[in-house]
């Protein structure tokens, strides 16, 4: 995971709800189905796996290691003789596992952060957003290091370690509209109705600023998928003998000049769902702005 | 204007000062125990308390971390436990290779994504736009290792037009160095290339819609000249920002790139150091990415500031 892509802070958004224009938006832009056929597929391939792939993804033949691809492996067979064709197909469960949890739980605790700083701004924001400057100021690829080489890898650590690096991400994004919000009629309002300040935050504010909630986390699943393909491939994240995509990659390394097959047809799905991703993130993110 | 300098001097002294309190404790969490680690488990709880005394690891943490970070400051870091060697020059010189790798990543990528980005500008809405903005996201989104593994595979295995592995052998000039490094720049390169591009396009139509070029156009100045001369300039100021921050991210950023390419970089050391628990190491290199990250943005403010003549009027 690079960082300054993940630190890629997200845009201001008309602080309104969708509106149903962006709906038909959708509709027509090319690269939105572009990018839900691309996503669709590789959903479709982690949960059918077992029904599609020619063969066991965990079973090794030693009698038949990096074969290249050829009409019995499509996609050629790893060091063990395992077939490539039939990790890679299962190789969309872990990737479709950990990202979306990350992604969920970041934006529910970035949320909250970002409703806190906005909404009570003075000394609460600046304590915020100094923590959140010391989180990101160096390269989020070295915090997760540190983090997992602290706790151990595992699935667990790593969703929680993306929770750790995305929720300033998020939080900064979500504050600039809550505090538009927090001046706003509706919030004098109820300041006065006596409402206490974790309803004004999560019942009046909340539901006012979903449309920039919604386009975060568009935008961050595919940086979430990102970052735990990145651990996996430095090692910090999924272990043998998982399919996972990263895990894969780096594995293949050592023998890329005589079987480059290895290492390929993992890049290429790898490659194929972050952009699927993407480009509906980026649809959506346009379709609300516009 | 004074003031605004103190202010950010101070915001970078007080983030730095996180920053280190963050890599003291963790690094405290990794260490554990140092006297049990050194004697092993069969040792009393006497022994193991003897040997922290004897090693300073029993007085209060805030004493270690201002006798930690006293340390860093004077430049004396210690030596390493695995490598044997000092931790100074060693944190230094991979410092160096990175910086090496990400200058040569920002030089491939600069005047690529400059150039299509005022070309998506000038031709807004035209299929040129959405193909370089289609482009420079997916390349975005797309993981450093993957490019990587895709040019190691067609440029290093199949043309084999370049070397798999990025270091240089001993004694072998800086031109080969540079000759190994262009493929593992490459990767760089894409993943920058879609801010850059992007940046420069919003700023530049900014700057197209604005009454200054309206006006050298009026005055009858030809497209070509408006737009170099008077719209660009302009329209550089936002990107030098974001090549500026990017620019101090890369550094410790490659890591991956360090890895995929057997490249030894400052990233890698983090690595390597935080793997085999070689604390002497790890925290200075993490603290010498997290002050190369303040200097870089702080140069870009300053280079902000410099070229913008608003802000140069207004200090007049």
């Amino acid at each position: 995971m690079s960082a300054e892509v993940a630190s890629g802070t997200g845009t201001v958004l008309p602080d309104t709800a969708p509106q149903p224009g962006v709906l038909a938006g959708l509709a027509i832009s090319p690269s939105f189905w572009v990018g839900v056929a691309i996503t669709g597929f590789w959903i479709a391939a982690a949960i059918l796996w077992p029904l599609l792939a020619p063969y066991d993804p965990f079973k090794l033949d030693v009698l038949s290691p990096l074969a290249p691809p050829s009409l019995k492996h499509f996609f050629g067979t790893d060091e063990l003789g395992r077939d490539v064709f039939s990790r890679v197909l299962a190789g969309a469960t872990p990737a479709m596992s950990i990202a979306p949890v990350a992604t969920l739980l970041s934006i529910a605790t970035g949320t909250t952060m970002g409703l806190l700083a906005g909404y009570y701004r003075g000394w609460t924001d600046a304590l915020l957003m100094r923590v959140f400057d010391a989180v990101l100021s160096f390269p989020l690829v070295i915090t997760a290091i540190l983090v997992l080489t602290t706790l151990g890898p595992s699935r667990v650590n790593v969703v929680l370690v993306i929770v750790i690096l995305f929720t300033p991400i998020v939080a900064r994004t979500i504050r600039v509209p809550v505090m538009a919000e927090r001046d706003l009629e509706y919030v004098a309002a109820a300041r006065l109705r006596g409402e206490s300040a974790w309803y004004i935050m999560f019942a009046e504010i909340l539901p006012n600023v979903t449309a920039v909630i919604a386009v975060e986390a568009a935008v961050r699943l595919g940086y979430a998928t990102f970052a735990a393909t990145t651990l996996s491939f430095l090692g910090l994240g999924a272990q043998r003998p998982s399919p996972d995509w990263g895990l894969s990659i780096a594995l293949a390394r050592t023998h890329i000049q005589v079987a480059p097959w290895t290492a390929l047809f993992p890049a290429a799905a790898l490659a194929t769902f972050i952009v699927g991703v993407s480009l509906a993130a980026d649809a959506i993110r346009r379709g609300i702005e516009e | 204007m004074i003031r605004v300098v103190l202010w950010r001097l101070a915001l970078v002294a007080g983030t730095l000062l996180l920053v280190s309190i963050m890599v003291f404790a963790l690094s405290d969490v990794l260490q554990g125990d140092p006297g049990r680690a050194i004697l092993g488990k069969f040792a009393t709880a006497e022994q193991v308390a003897q040997v922290d005394r004897e090693l300073g690891a029993d007085r209060p943490l805030v004493e270690r971390y201002v006798d930690w970070a006293g340390g860093f400051v004077r430049g004396d870091w210690g030596k390493s436990y695995v490598m044997r060697v000092p931790v100074f020059p060693l944190v230094m010189e991979r410092l160096g290779k990175s910086l090496l790798l990400a200058i040569l990543g920002i030089l491939f990528t600069l005047p690529i994504s400059i150039a299509l980005g005022v070309l998506a500008a000038t031709r807004r809405g035209s299929w040129v736009d959405h193909t370089i903005s289609v482009a420079g996201l997916a390349l975005v989104s797309i993981p450093e290792f993957v490019s990587g593994t895709f040019c190691l595979i067609v440029f290093g295995v199949w043309l084999r037009w370049f070397p798999v592995s990025a270091l240089a052998p001993d004694g072998a000039g800086f031109w080969d160095q540079i000759y190994r490094l262009v493929l593992p720049a490459v990767p760089v390169a894409l993943l920058l290339f879609g801010y850059i591009a992007r940046m420069t396009r919003s700023a530049m139509i900014e700057a197209l819609e604005s009454d200054y070029v309206r006006t050298a156009l009026l005055k009858g100045l030809p497209g070509s000249t408006v737009i170099l001369r008077h719209a660009l300039p302009n329209a550089l100021l936002p990107t030098i920002s974001v090549v500026g921050t990017q620019f101090g991210l890369l550094i410790g950023g490659l890591v991956v790139l360090e890895v995929l390419f057997n490249y030894p970089g400052i990233g890698r050391l983090i690595l390597d150091s935080a793997l085999a628990h070689d604390l002497p190491v790890l925290g200075p290199a993490v603290l010498a990415v997290s002050v190369v990250f303040m200097a870089c943005s702080l140069i870009a403010d300053a280079l902000f500031y410099i070229l913008n003549p608003r802000s140069r009027r207004q200090a007049a």
